[in-house]
């Protein structure tokens, strides 16, 4: 660039549009007869034209990084980095969640299959001689009045009479706990050989209480 | 919203917004209107952002009689246009088509060689000099508002920096020139 600071400052000027017309008359004769200063103009325009080319290309760049960039992470501000945070938080909460109450169901089922199963041993029992053998308060309400039972009493047989274990058994713990009725304390013990709880069951029906149903306790202690 | 004001004061937030706000609506409609492909149409919607950038930037774009989408899209329009027309000789190129689609549609006495050849230059200089260059001319910034931005003791300081990186810059695009010839 062979121009003065001045000359420079001159012709960015009228590039820029701003010089008034009769300033530019004055310098469309001087590019006429000074050679260097039209060859500078000419740079200049061409370096004002690359110069704004690279601003463009810039934003180019800008946008482009908008599609190859996630939203979330090119507009991503202090606040929704802390959303974004707590939401990975929350999720991580929710999954850990989701996998407890997965595991919970599947401990819960397969108790109740398990409980709700007769050991083996004692399957010939229940199949064939319970309904017979191991059912004696219809026995003695043959022999005695039906109305000797009360409410819980019946209630509790009759479920312990169609083999509802599950639910028979608190009922019959009950009945034992409160009014020491040896009937329900070896319905009890049978009850839980019959949910698959045999040293349980074997426990009860060992007890002295029960020799009056010896038995059929040794149905079971003698099997 | 004034988006012209916004794009001059925070320009690449602006743009993001604006883009983000026309992208589906314009891409869908050059597909369906122009036959464009997904790729054809997002050059076309990127390069009319751009444009719509430079005109308000240098000052041919004041204000807006419609919404900016309308804007856009009768950019995108005369852009789609020109693609199909040019569809065989066209570039993937960013610098090509930016010279091919902007600044060739009002220059038409700088070359494309040339400006490649600046821009080479331009990198060659690196910042600051190219930051203080781009504010000055591209920018239209004086030589307070580029002191402020820059951080400089005061605005002769900034006046006698940008007379040096313009030499500098001339200096480099000639050398640039001389080889290539």
């Amino acid at each position: 660039m062979k121009s003065s600071q001045e000359d420079i400052n001159v012709l960015n000027v009228y590039l820029k549009g701003r010089l008034s017309s009769e300033e530019t008359n004055v310098l469309k004769e001087r590019l006429a007869l000074e050679m260097d200063l039209y060859a500078d103009l000419q740079d200049l325009k061409v370096i004002q034209e690359g110069l704004r080319v690279s601003v463009l290309k810039d934003k180019m760049d800008l946008l482009r990084n908008i599609e190859t960039e996630p939203l979330i992470e090119s507009n991503m501000s202090g606040a929704s980095v802390v959303h974004s945070a707590l939401n990975k938080k929350r999720r991580y909460w929710l999954g850990l969640l989701l996998l407890l109450i997965i595991g919970a169901m599947m401990w819960w089922f397969y108790q109740k299959q398990t409980r709700g199963s007769v050991s083996q041993e004692y399957a010939i029992i229940f199949a064939e001689r319970f309904d017979d053998e191991l059912i004696l308060h219809k026995t003695m309400r043959a022999a005695v009045q039906t109305d000797e039972l009360n409410q819980a009493q019946r209630r509790a047989y009759e479920m312990y009479s169609i083999q509802l274990f599950d639910d028979a058994i608190p009922l019959l713990d009950d009945l034992w706990i409160s009014q020491k009725d040896t009937l329900a304390l070896f319905y009890l013990g049978v009850s839980h050989l019959g949910i698959g709880e045999k040293e349980k069951g074997l426990l009860i029906l060992n007890k002295p209480e029960l020799t009056k149903y010896s038995k059929q306790t040794n149905l079971f202690i003698n099997h | 919203m004034d988006w012209i004001l916004k794009i001059k004061t925070n320009e690449n937030e602006a743009l993001k917004e604006i883009y983000m706000l026309c992208k589906e609506d314009c891409l869908t409609w050059l597909q369906k209107d122009f036959g464009c492909t997904q790729d054809d149409a997002l050059d076309v919607f990127q390069m009319s952002v751009l444009i719509m950038y430079d005109n308000v930037m240098k000052g041919r774009l004041n204000a807006l009689s419609a919404n900016i989408k309308t804007y856009l899209f009768g950019i995108a329009k005369n852009k789609a246009l020109e693609l199909l027309r040019d569809k065989k000789n066209t570039t993937t190129d960013d610098i090509s088509m930016i010279v091919h689609y902007v600044v060739q549609d009002n220059e038409e006495d700088v070359l494309e060689h040339q400006i490649s050849t600046a821009l080479n230059a331009l990198d060659q200089l690196g910042d600051p000099c190219k930051s203080i260059l781009q504010l000055y001319y591209y920018h239209d910034m004086n030589m307070e508002e580029i002191t402020e931005k820059m951080g400089y003791k005061n605005a002769d300081t900034t006046k006698n920096q940008k007379y040096k990186c313009l030499k500098r810059l001339q200096n480099i695009y000639s050398d640039h020139i001389l080889k290539s010839t």
